[in-house]
């Protein structure tokens, strides 16, 4: 089952090659086993998306370059029937 | 602001602005005291804060009986985290007590109390400086005030500055989107979380921008941002930075901390995503 990390998707915005940030402090136990070309799922409150992880040499930071084909709709609270991508 | 340099200021304001006025002085950050002497803090249904630092010489809270904001807020909100920016009733000790006073007939509901001031007959014993017996009668023009924000709202509805995210923008989702901005030489560098902002854009072309994913988007205006981030004891500013659309970073301490990743949280509001991204 493939790792799953709660990131904030708006900070695709500041990179050039749109990869999502992932914040070390949100989940510092599941950082540690992260390494690049690991396919872990990224999700926020809405939605989730596979992605392939990559690190940041220059920045030292965990980046997540989501496979788009891939993302779902996660099911609103009190609401069942997830909605597809 | 209109106001010169070195003038005597009486900072007054009505719940979360009364919570700002408490701040102005106290935080050195801000620069206020830099700028202005301030002559008196008071406050209309606000929670008590920073009245430690604040002197009582120069504060006066006023607080309707039963005002929910006033007699609970603190409790509540050094229950959920708030433990730096409020002081609980039991050790704020009877000097920082409020001055309470009636709010009037017809307000028995606890929003109407937290609403009632203008009408409260009780203030009308005092002054502009919250004092009595006062030479001036303290008295809030409520039909103006409602006026200027009616006229305000319908004459600037598509031009204000507004301040838009993809998804819902939770104090979770804003701690975890804090970081380091790349591509911003350190130091000085860039702490903070990405927004899409620029004064004159609709919500809608902040939207586009953007290229968001989710189904939803969060709005809030660059003044509540800032606002809150006040309220909440930190500075907080939205400058410009490398990235797509219209970019920029709020500013915030690194990690947030999550009295003000609640308190920003607060401001922003959700509505379904006019311009939703589904491309490759």
């Amino acid at each position: 089952m493939a790792v799953r990390l709660y990131v904030d998707f708006n900070t695709m915005a500041m990179d050039p090659k749109a990869r999502v940030s992932i914040n070390p402090h949100m989940q510092p136990v599941l950082t540690q086993e992260l390494h690049p070309g690991l396919v872990v799922t990224l999700y926020d409150e809405e939605m989730e998306v596979e992605a392939v992880v990559e690190f940041d040499e220059h920045d030292h930071t965990w980046l997540g370059q989501p496979n788009w084909s891939m993302r779902r709709d996660l099911p609103l609270p009190g609401n069942n029937d997830a909605r597809s991508a | 602001m209109g106001v010169p340099p070195g003038a005597n200021v009486i900072l007054a304001g009505h719940s979360l602005g009364g919570m700002v006025a408490q701040n102005l002085p106290v935080l050195p950050e801000l620069g206020y005291n830099q700028r202005w002497k301030t002559v008196r803090v008071i406050t209309f249904g606000s929670p008590i804060m920073n009245q430690l630092r604040l002197p009582d010489s120069i504060t006066r809270r006023f607080a309707v009986w039963g005002d929910p904001v006033v007699t609970q807020a603190s409790y509540w909100a050094a229950k959920i985290g708030f433990k730096s920016m409020f002081f609980p009733p039991d050790i704020s000790g009877w000097s920082r007590k409020p001055i309470w006073i009636d709010g009037g007939p017809g307000f028995l509901d606890p929003i109407g109390l937290h609403l009632a001031y203008p009408n409260s007959f009780d203030l009308k014993g005092y002054d502009a400086l919250g004092d009595q017996p006062g030479s001036q009668v303290l008295q809030l023009d409520a039909a103006h005030e409602r006026q200027w924000a009616t006229d305000f709202s319908q004459s600037t509805a598509n031009e204000r500055p507004w301040v838009v995210r993809g998804g819902v923008a939770t104090s979770k989702q804003l701690q975890a989107g804090t970081a380091k901005h790349r591509g911003v030489p350190d130091p000085p560098g860039l702490y903070g979380f990405s927004v899409q902002y620029q004064p004159g854009k609709t919500i809608q072309e902040l939207a586009a921008a953007g290229k968001f994913r989710n189904p939803q988007i969060s709005v809030t205006t660059d003044a509540a941002l800032v606002a809150a981030g006040v309220a909440a004891g930190y500075a907080v500013s939205i400058v410009k930075s490398p990235g797509a659309g219209y970019h920029h970073t709020v500013q915030v301490p690194l990690p947030l901390p999550l009295d003000l990743a609640v308190a920003l949280s607060a401001v922003f509001t959700q509505e379904e995503n006019p311009a939703r991204f589904l491309g490759p």
